[in-house]
């Protein structure tokens, strides 16, 4: 069986298998499975029984718009149209030469991958040149977090770009002569109301190399995908991934519906949950949670607002502790088999708290988005006043009591407003017993 | 890009201090002058330079003086995008919308003229060198297919919006810089002022001057504005004043209007009367014999740049350099308070560590 040597160095992907399509047309009769670098020294060499139609394979469902023979004399022979891309009619020897193609994703804040193998991404702050062969079938992928994407996109022998259908249609990318420009769709993160910061997963240091701080909203500009996702502190994934559709809009799982907010609209909002956490019976102070710098907290006192996500970990004085969950529905889980931990329930003002010392409320806006509510909140039972307390930045208030109310109660919570928002009313029931930590 | 990239260090999480408390309260946070009318305003948390209405009235689309445009819900002041950066921190000194409301138009101190999507911020085209010196002014056609600009370089100057070709030849004068422009109702005539004190009539599609020019104020004119039949015309000056002007006359349209303070932005409304909005912050209004309509309001804490109503012409907006945007009953100069966004209140789980720590 004649042996073919393969050049491909001057390709920007220069993995490359041969498949044969006796028909001409249709699937491809592949003798060579494997993969070969034909950018190797010495090329790699492939033996072929004689035949016609030998197509170069560039990846799973891409295959070049190039054929070449093998005569009876193990010589090679290919069509004069292709000697733009082929050297060695008449010889053993394969050089496989590209056409130049322009790839500028820089509107991007995530990078794309070509589905080649062994093709790295193409990162969104430069514009690439790549030596392409041609091909109906090239794929761009989005290798952001877990999301699922791909912008499709042909080479003609001439080197013009041609966008697939549906992304030309949508009008996210635009193809000019060699050219290929991707403009992608722009949403807006609204996290403000979170004490952490996002940082979108998948965003290499090309890109956002940042969180997306709380302090404002921010924009990113993204292929049209589903997956996308979010860290909610380093090496701590967040539980939930959002939707870029082909016309701009973000949608997500209907499960999320409990703390995002802004399906079919451009800018997503991150609420997140609040959390009062503990550590009054501990035998330390709390320091923080892991990774999460800066929160609201006193020495056995701490409030935040996350989003789901499995792991945070509590730091008290004398170390870090088994991270707990926050759920899709803001309920608060411990790790299996910790004992340390001991949650009162999220719910409804209409749900029975047992006996408190610390019970806290937060006034969250009727529609997401914006600041928290400033103001005043006071807690009453049985027409005595039980404390007036501020909320804090995160529109929380915490009332604190040394002796837990004995005896079934109601207590009356009431918002006072502020400039932006209206005043609000509600009454916690309180099942009597002292409190149990 | 946006706000993302290049932003700040990430800050994570945030620290508990006592102002959390002490500027709880929107009417003491800004309202710290006595004298000054509170509680109708939102706080836009920059200089806003121009303010525009979209045109079902529902949003607030403002730029500011350092080159970035924001949009505002504007019965709750909910901000609802930005600020995206738009001219590279340099005065954005023109802002129109087109008739669809789609894009945003702007003009900066950078003499560029730029195309936004205005949901996004997105940039329709590169931001274009139209002026050697700031853009001052900004005016469309009723269409929306023309622009107008009118810049410190001496010069007023028609566009196609879509592609910044040039339309004719620039309108030069011996009047210095250009301060405000302004288009008829029926787009026949450009209205300019400046830096000589004049206003000036021009055919906008000949490019030749109507008339002679206005005279009446004692320095330059910093602000014009067309009564919505466009027979009428407002400029305001540096000298304080207000004038009103007949679309075929040369000589002012009665008695100056005292404003007291150089005049920043004249609205001219349907029913005739004129408010004027002032370096020092106030408000004045005229009915449309010239008659004052109350006192001088004291409404905004620094210079009033820009001022808006809305299509009925019920409601004034004006937007100043105290970080505010404040929203008036205009026949009655009663301020607005923002729709207050109704709440509820959930309780927080909580989670205890007990016993020994780490575990």
């Amino acid at each position: 069986m004649p042996s073919i040597t393969i050049d491909t160095s001057q390709l920007t992907f220069p993995l490359v298998s041969v498949s044969r399509d006796d028909s001409g047309a249709g699937a491809g009769n592949s003798p060579w499975d494997g993969l070969v670098d034909g950018a190797a020294v010495p090329p790699p060499e492939v033996a072929l029984p004689a035949g016609t139609g030998y197509r170069l394979r560039l990846g799973d469902g891409t295959t070049a718009a190039v054929t070449f023979d093998v005569r009876e004399d193990g010589t090679l022979d290919f069509a004069p149209a292709h000697d733009a891309f082929l050297d060695g009619r008449g010889g053993h020897h394969l050089t496989v030469r590209g056409v130049p193609v322009t790839i500028d994703a820089r509107a991007l804040d995530h990078p794309l991958t070509p589905e080649l193998p062994g093709a790295g991404p193409l990162s969104s702050d430069r514009v690439h040149e790549l030596l392409l062969l041609p091909s109906t079938t090239y794929r761009l992928l989005v290798e952001a977090g877990t999301s699922v994407g791909a912008l499709a996109f042909s080479v003609a022998p001439d080197g013009q770009v041609q966008l697939a259908l549906k992304a030309a249609e949508a009008g996210v990318a635009e193809a000019t002569g060699s050219t290929l420009t991707i403009q992608g769709r722009t949403v807006t993160v609204d996290g403000r109301s979170l004490s952490h910061g996002l940082l979108p997963v998948g965003v290499p240091d090309a890109g956002i190399s940042q969180f997306l701080s709380p302090d404002t909203v921010h924009r990113l500009t993204m292929l049209p995908a589903a997956g996308y996702t979010f860290h909610t502190a380093p090496g701590l994934p967040a539980d939930f991934s959002y939707t870029v559709r082909a016309d701009g809009n973000v949608d997500y799982d209907p499960s999320c519906d409990t703390f995002l907010t802004g399906r079919g609209t451009r800018t997503l909002v991150v609420s997140g949950f609040p959390v009062a956490l503990g550590a009054a019976e501990a035998d330390s102070d709390l320091v923080g949670i892991a990774a999460l710098d800066g929160l609201l907290h006193n020495p056995r006192e701490l409030t935040a607002v996350l989003a789901p996500a499995s792991g945070y970990q509590p730091r008290t004085a004398h170390g870090v502790c088994s991270g707990f969950r926050v759920t899709r529905d803001g309920t608060l889980v411990a790790p299996p088999g910790t004992r340390s931990y001991s949650s009162t329930p999220k719910g409804s003002p209409a749900t029975a708290i047992a006996g408190f010392a610390a019970l806290t409320v937060r006034i969250a806006r009727a529609v997401p988005g914006g600041a928290p509510p400033r103001g005043r909140v006071t807690f009453t039972a049985d027409g005595v006043s039980l404390g007036t307390v501020l909320l804090d930045e995160l529109g929380l208030a915490t009332l604190r009591t040394a002796a837990p109310p004995k005896g079934d109660q109601e207590i009356v919570v009431a918002y006072e407003g502020d400039d932006a928002h209206r005043p609000s009313m509600t009454t916690l029931h309180v099942r009597g017993g002292a409190h149990t930590p | 890009m946006n706000a993302g990239r290049g932003s700040p260090p990430p800050r994570l999480g945030r620290i508990r201090t006592e102002a959390a408390g002490t500027e709880a309260l929107g009417m003491t946070r800004f309202g710290t002058e006595a004298s000054r009318i509170d509680g109708s305003g939102f706080d836009i948390r920059t200089d806003v330079s121009v303010i525009a209405l979209t045109s079902d009235d529902a949003e607030i689309v403002g730029t500011d003086c350092y080159g970035r445009m924001f949009r505002w819900e504007r019965l709750t002041g909910l901000q609802l995008a930005g600020p995206f950066a738009l001219h590279a921190k340099r005065t954005i000194w023109g802002m129109v919308l087109t008739p669809d409301d789609l894009e945003v138009v702007t003009g900066g101190a950078d003499g560029t003229l730029g195309r936004w999507e205005r949901t996004t911020g997105t940039a329709f085209a590169a931001r274009f060198a139209a002026h050697a010196a700031p853009v001052l002014g900004l005016a469309r056609t009723r269409d929306g297919h023309e622009l107008v600009t009118a810049s410190r370089d001496g010069t007023v100057r028609r566009w196609e919006r879509t592609t910044w070709s040039p339309l004719g030849e620039p309108l030069r004068g011996p009047f210095g810089a250009v301060r405000a422009v302004a288009l008829t109702p029926d787009d026949d005539l450009i209205v300019t002022a400046g830096q000589d004190g004049t206003v000036r009539r021009w055919n906008r599609t000949a490019g030749t001057p109507l008339g002679e020019p206005l005279r009446g104020h004692d320095g330059p004119v910093q602000s014009l504005a067309i009564g919505p039949e466009g027979r009428e015309f407002a400029s305001g000056g540096l000298d304080g004043t207000v004038r009103r002007w007949d679309r075929g006359a040369d000589r002012p349209a009665g008695a100056p209007l005292m404003a007291g303070a150089p005049v920043r932005c004249v609205l001219l409304t349907g029913d005739g009367e004129i408010t004027a909005a002032c370096s020092n912050g106030t408000l004045h209004r005229w009915d449309r014999t010239g008659q004052r309509i109350g006192a001088a309001l004291p409404a905004h804490a620094t210079a009033i740049w820009s001022m808006t109503t809305t299509r009925d012409g019920s409601e004034l907006l004006t937007g100043g350099w105290d970080r505010r945007i404040l929203r008036w009953e205009r026949i009655t100069g009663v301020p607005l308070r923002p729709a207050r966004t109704p709440t509820r209140i959930e309780t927080v789980p909580r989670l205890e560590i007990q016993g020994t720590t780490p575990f």
